[in-house]
């Protein structure tokens, strides 16, 4: 890889891995280039002056990186890193670079400056899908579907399935379970100690049976029953339960 | 399956058991599923996790993260506040231990719950009442290998050799004072003993000191309530100010090395009692109560700081923190780059994640206000009563009365039950947060921890 030429001004675009971000993170310290953007796929109209580099992922590269990041940096940078990474925000990548910028200079004493301006966007991705994560990990609902899987359905901001995933694979060992990121098309599944995520579209829909369905039924009559009138407070379940995360959820919240 | 029972109750329908007992358990504030870990075994179902994790939040706007139910609601006793005392009309039921063992294993797998918070009427006798608790903690966790979290009621008057067989098997255990006062309980609460309850408290905690000495090692054997003991008190039922209150909180810390004491205001729960208030629930009362517990318990304060004999209550208008400091107004402003960290977490709008940041950030160096923001501080508080670097955001010097003006103003409508909550923000999400993403310094880990 050549260090960019001429203006200055350089896109990195790779493949949207996190083993090709990392080969960019590589790339960049190697090439002391600080990347404007980086990009998952090459824009239809290209900046005029402007170095469009596309960069292969590379295994080896990529496990230097992610290596350095683990002893150089402070212990919970790379959980930080791949935190940012799996928020997929457009920004996201760039976020990384940046700290992984900042953390090349100050080493294990990174953790120092959190409130600079290359750190501040990292730590608060990292920390929205710290918190969804943890928040699924209370709101994934699973169905017994026939077959004996139990099938949850889910639709996180953030890409916090391979999060998820080891939760469930200890907690539900000995069950067959299928979580289902309905907007990524994507499922984690889990069968006799192990679990991959595998692009995943329910065509049917599942038919319960009535033992599911008044496990369901029950579940909702200790939902209303459990609250207590004279302290109804629906804006404080709100701000707890944001309503985007009702629609799968057993419980019918009114 | 049956056989020890001989009660027509039983026969009820599950549905409409489910829907009385739930009712009857719905005045106990606790619900944290925090405070333990443990993997999963062979076999077995369930993990718990440190930090607890919340499943949903009712209506009332409190999370649900345990099954908290009842193994029944026909009460012996007739506690004035409660709504299962025996003299109230009101549709009784019964579970049996197998029922609930089975249902809480349901809800488990289906993560509608992290676990069973099991309580009880006083059935027949405490003895009895505990064995029936006993049962279906055992059944869970040797029948079903249920490793998720379980926090069982220990019923004061009952054997401790029964307790004490429970809190191998559960996680937390909790006796409820409920009345923060022997003479409350006398008038209200006629059966239940100051002495039973306070003897039940402490064989928990010997068990407990008992359990530490003897080095258990977790994986070797399940450990006596891992997540330690807490209790209950009812606010407004009795005529108790938060003085009184408080104190009694903190004894309790300090003498019973409780986990939490939680406060519940008192619903009306019966049609007319001249010895019971008629007033709507205090919850802005509790509220504060709660606030002042969380500075007891992590920022270093104690019950005579914050309330004395002259001002025994706490200013609906105000949190207890920003109380305190405009009563003691010679101590501020304090430099945010100089004060040590025990007078950082002393500053209204500082809390313990921004102080461990701010010690963090200015060691490299000293910050400006506009950096002080970016650690979390509340600057709408914090400004009255903090220095950058020698300057004040402030332009003049303002009188206690305007900075109280000011702060109130400032206030968003109060969301109620905020405080109670603060246990799944602090304890079960920042928490959580602090464990992942922020390393804790070493020696403050306890502050966010061990909830």
């Amino acid at each position: 890889m050549s260090p960019a030429s001429g203006s200055g001004q350089v896109t990195y675009i790779y493949d949207g891995s996190f083993h090709g971000l990392m080969t960019i993170a590589y790339e960049a310290e190697k090439g002391n280039i600080i990347p404007h953007c980086i990009l998952v796929m090459e824009p239809d109209t290209p900046l005029l002056f402007h170095d469009y580099i596309h960069v292969a992922t590379d295994l080896n590269k990529a496990e230097e990186v992610i290596g350095a990041i683990k002893t150089k940096l402070p212990p919970l940078a790379y959980k930080r890193v791949l935190f940012c990474y799996l928020s997929e925000v457009p920004n996201a990548p760039q976020c990384i670079i940046d700290y992984l910028n900042l953390g090349w200079r100050y080493g294990k004493l990174l953790d120092h400056y959190s409130a600079h301006d290359n750190a501040m966007p990292l730590r608060r991705l990292a920390e929205k899908v710290a918190r969804e994560w943890h928040r699924m990990t209370g709101l994934v609902r699973f169905r017994l579907a026939p077959g004996g899987i139990y099938y949850a359905p889910i639709e996180p901001d953030y890409n916090v399935l391979p999060l998820l995933s080891p939760h469930f694979a200890e907690r539900m060992a000995q069950e067959h379970w299928i979580i289902h990121d309905i907007g990524r098309n994507i499922a984690s599944r889990y069968s006799g100690g192990e679990w991959d995520i595998i692009d995943f579209e329910i065509v049917d829909t599942i038919e319960y049976d009535d033992a599911e369905l008044a496990c369901q039924n029950l579940w909702n009559n200790y939902f209303t029953n459990i609250a207590i009138g004279y302290r109804k407070n629906k804006r404080l379940q709100k701000q707890f339960l944001p309503r985007r995360y009702w629609k799968h959820l057993v419980e019918r919240i009114a | 399956m049956l056989d020890y029972f001989q009660h027509g109750l039983l026969l009820m329908d599950l549905y409409k058991k489910l829907e009385i007992l739930s009712r009857s358990a719905k005045y106990d504030a606790s619900c944290a599923s925090s405070g333990s870990s443990r993997k999963n075994d062979l076999g077995g179902i369930g993990t718990a996790v440190k930090s607890g994790i919340c499943h949903s939040w009712s209506d009332d706007g409190r999370c649900i993260s345990l099954f908290k139910i009842l193994l029944t609601n026909m009460c012996t006793y007739d506690c004035a506040y409660c709504i299962n005392r025996v003299s109230n009309d009101l549709p009784r039921a019964l579970f049996t231990p197998e029922e609930i063992a089975e249902l809480t294993v349901q809800l488990y797998r289906r993560n509608y719950i992290e676990g069973l918070f099991l309580s009880s009427a006083i059935y027949r006798n405490p003895d009895y009442t505990m064995e029936l608790i006993f049962r279906t903690v055992t059944i869970l966790r040797k029948k079903y290998r249920f490793n998720g979290y379980i926090h069982a009621k220990a019923m004061p008057g009952a054997d401790p050799v029964l307790i004490r067989k429970t809190g191998f098997l559960a996680d937390r255990m909790s006796a409820n004072i409920e009345l923060p006062s022997e003479k409350s309980l006398t008038l209200l609460a006629p059966q239940k003993k100051k002495g039973a309850i306070f003897k039940a408290m402490i064989n928990i905690k010997s068990n407990i000191l008992d359990c530490r000495e003897r080095d258990y090692s977790p994986g070797r054997e399940r450990g006596f309530v891992p997540a330690g003991q807490s209790t209950q008190l009812v606010i407004g039922a009795s005529p108790e100010s938060d003085y009184t209150i408080l104190n009694l909180s903190e004894a309790l810390y300090r003498s019973f090395s409780l986990k939490r004491v939680y406060y519940s205001a008192y619903v009306p729960v019966t049609a007319s009692d001249a010895r019971l208030p008629v007033a709507e629930p205090p919850l802005r009362r509790e509220h504060r109560l709660y606030q002042a517990d969380w500075l007891l318990r992590f920022y270093g304060f104690n019950a005579g700081e914050l309330l004395s004999e002259k001002n025994q209550n706490f200013d609906p208008e105000l949190d207890p923190k920003s109380q305190w400091a405009l009563s003691n107004m010679y101590l501020f402003p304090v430099e945010i780059n100089k004060a040590d960290y025990a007078m950082l977490l002393r500053v209204p709008g500082i809390g313990m994640r921004s102080a461990q940041r701010i010690m963090k950030s200015r060691t490299v160096r000293s910050l400006t206000f506009d950096e002080l923001q970016r650690t979390g501080v509340v600057l709408k508080r914090a400004r009255f009563f903090v220095t950058c670097n020698g300057k004040h955001l402030e332009k003049e010097e303002l009188d206690v009365v305007s900075i109280k003006e000011r702060i109130i103003g400032n206030h968003a409508p109060l969301l109620l039950t905020a405080a109670r909550n603060k246990e799944r923000s602090i304890g079960q999400l920042d928490l959580f947060g602090s464990n992942f993403l922020t390393a804790p310094e070493p020696g403050i880990i306890a502050i966010t921890g061990e909830l």
